[in-house]
């Protein structure tokens, strides 16, 4: 189990970096965008180096640097209210834990589940995306990657917080 | 049963499962997929769960805060607020609490390049609270100053919370940067008259530094350089039209990273930076995706509406509104993060504001001076507990004791604000 747990980590862990490359390159893509568009405009048109799809990469960039850290981040990334436990034991906010995570499980087993069937409606319709015409199947494809993982993370987190409950090593 | 009376019911399930330690992002998820799926159907719910992440995560308006949270973490990992801060201590260091003013200054500075508080809190702190207590400043002071000085991380722009609000309410990004301009440099300037005031008042709490020369002077002024100009790039680009706002994100975050490179940043650390964004962007687009799910939910069960049609019925005058929503912005300001606070509060309020004829921008920054707030106060300040972590030596009680002259210092800026609405809306 514990080479399980460390594996889906070590993919959590690259994800992550994808993400962090995804970051980058939507900094990059925007900034080509605005010095071409800024050179066609300095140069009355002459010089024209300006693209389309610029916008679309953006938003595909940014849907997958944010779904594919979530995996990595769902244990990191949380904001409780944690006035009113304050003073529960340290079992008793584990189980609060398991129980959180166990929520962001069901949550991401629904979206995968919704992602699957996107998948094949998409294959079905040939569906592509507007300005660079990407099989949508395929997004969808690599959307359900990122909240397969989710899931697998977060029922693991489950699994290793009521491991400590019970006092069971994972 | 009907659409309103599930929908409080759903509101009621939420605030209890926050209550019980649930991620904020969470129960407004739960909330949102229970309650639409209990007025219309569990299928149309389940579709929520593909269209609410999918719509939010493609859309072009979110993708400057991973920029703007980037752009904060790489000045910070490249200690330009070192620099920054050696230089405004050359100009106030001799005064007495002259460093409290430096390190606001600072805050000041760095928020213009960094959208988040509690980033700017921490940048602030790593570099001038050791300077403080090495130089006997009383520690509620010390710690007080950065709580609040953080805060202006908010306000002035950029800005993640009134990037989010523009985006929720359908408002300019560009206008409300530039209506946030103003009270954030009047915090900053209130916040410096508080210092001023509480150190002829106790005189105890700060000794004058060493005098620095002309020159002294004149050198540290350049360490205000790479955030004058990577703020120069941002507004000025955006005033002429070189780029949008949301494209201005990238444009700083590339300038910062440049800078950060020239002050020595390699790859390692650019992974590093790059994790630290994540993490905190995770945290962020974790509580879109929830208000995303509850947004829902609030449209199919009319809540707002219902809420109208309520606060009509009682005759009340549009202050007497608008006093009433500050209020409970304040109340959940004391035991929610800001962000989520937004996020859960304005798709509720926001048409009663409209309904009473305030101006939406105007009202943003409100509501974002309000919420601040609930960054200093207790019992949950996450600038103070960011503080806190700095000084472990240093009760919570004593950061909060310090921090009390600064929240009085933002109810005279929000009363401001109120009174003369062109403080807000001069620029636009």
């Amino acid at each position: 189990m514990s080479g399980f747990v460390r594996l889906v980590d070590a993919i959590s862990r690259g994800m992550l970096l994808i993400s962090g490359l995804l970051v980058t390159a939507m900094m990059l893509i925007v900034l080509a965008d605005v010095v071409t568009r800024a050179l066609f405009r300095l140069t009355d048109g002459s010089l024209d180096l300006t693209f389309i799809g610029g916008i679309e990469l953006v938003r595909f960039a940014l849907l997958f640097a944010i779904l594919y850290a979530l995996p990595w981040c769902v244990d990191r990334s949380q904001v409780v209210v944690d006035l009113f436990t304050e003073n529960l034991s340290e079992r008793g906010k584990l189980m609060l834990e398991s129980l959180c995570f166990a929520g962001y499980t069901l949550l991401a087993i629904g979206m995968s589940i919704r992602f699957w069937q996107a998948i094949g409606h998409a294959q079905m319709s040939g569906e592509t995306s507007q300005d660079l015409m990407f099989p949508m199947s395929y997004i969808y494809a690599a959307t359900l990657l990122g909240t397969f993982m989710l899931a697998l993370r977060s029922l693991l987190v489950t699994g290793d917080r009521l491991g400590k409950v019970l006092g069971v090593k994972a | 049963m009907s659409s309103a009376t599930i929908g409080f019911i759903c509101i009621g399930m939420m605030l209890v499962l926050m209550a019980i330690r649930i991620p904020i992002a969470l129960t407004m998820a739960i909330a949102g997929f229970v309650g639409f799926a209990w007025i219309i159907a569990f299928d149309p719910a389940m579709a929520i769960l593909e269209n609410a992440p999918f719509e939010t995560l493609t859309n072009y308006n979110f993708s400057p805060i991973p920029m703007f949270i980037l752009m904060g973490v790489l000045a910070s990992r490249s200690k330009m607020s070192d620099q920054l801060f050696s230089g405004a201590r050359s100009l106030f260091g001799a005064w007495r609490g002259g460093i409290s003013l430096a390190a606001l200054m600072s805050c000041g500075i760095f928020s213009a390049i960094s959208g988040s508080s509690v980033a700017t809190a921490a940048s602030m702190s790593r570099v001038a609270l050791p300077e403080m207590r090495k130089h006997g400043y009383a520690d509620s002071l010390a710690t007080g100053t950065l709580a609040a000085g953080g805060t202006l991380g908010i306000m002035i722009p950029p800005s993640i919370a009134l990037l989010l609000y523009a985006l929720i309410t359908e408002q300019s990004v560009g206008d409300m940067f530039m209506a946030g301009l103003i009270p954030g440099l009047l915090g900053l300037v209130l916040y410096s008259v508080t210092v001023t005031i509480l150190v002829r008042l106790k005189p105890e709490l700060a000794m004058p530094g060493e005098a620095t020369t002309l020159m002294q002077k004149l050198v540290g002024l350049k360490g205000l350089l790479p955030f004058t100009s990577v703020f120069v790039i941002i507004i000025g680009g955006i005033y002429l039209g070189l780029f949008t706002p949301t494209e201005a994100a990238a444009v700083g975050a590339f300038s910062t990273l440049v800078i950060a490179v020239k002050r020595g940043m390699r790859w390692a650390g650019f992974l590093d930076a790059l994790k630290e964004t994540l993490v905190t962007s995770a945290m962020i687009f974790f509580m879109i995706l929830g208000a995303e799910i509850f947004g829902f939910f609030l449209s199919v069960s009319r809540i707002s509406f219902e809420l109208v049609d309520f606060v009509d019925a009682l005759n009340l005058s549009p202050y007497m509104i608008l006093f009433a929503i500050l209020l409970l912005f304040m109340l959940l300001g004391c035991v929610m993060d800001s962000i989520a606070m937004l996020l859960l509060t304005v798709p509720v309020v926001f048409p009663l504001v409209q309904a009473a004829g305030f101006d939406p921008v105007w009202f943003g920054v409100v509501a974002v001076i309000t919420v601040e707030l609930g960054l200093i106060t207790p019992p949950v300040g996450m600038n103070v507990f960011v503080i806190k972590a700095f000084a472990k030596d240093v009760s919570i009680g004593s950061i909060y004791k310090g921090v009390m002259p600064f929240v009085i210092s933002d109810l005279v800026r929000l009363a401001l604000i109120i009174a003369f609405p062109v403080l807000a809306l001069g620029l636009l």
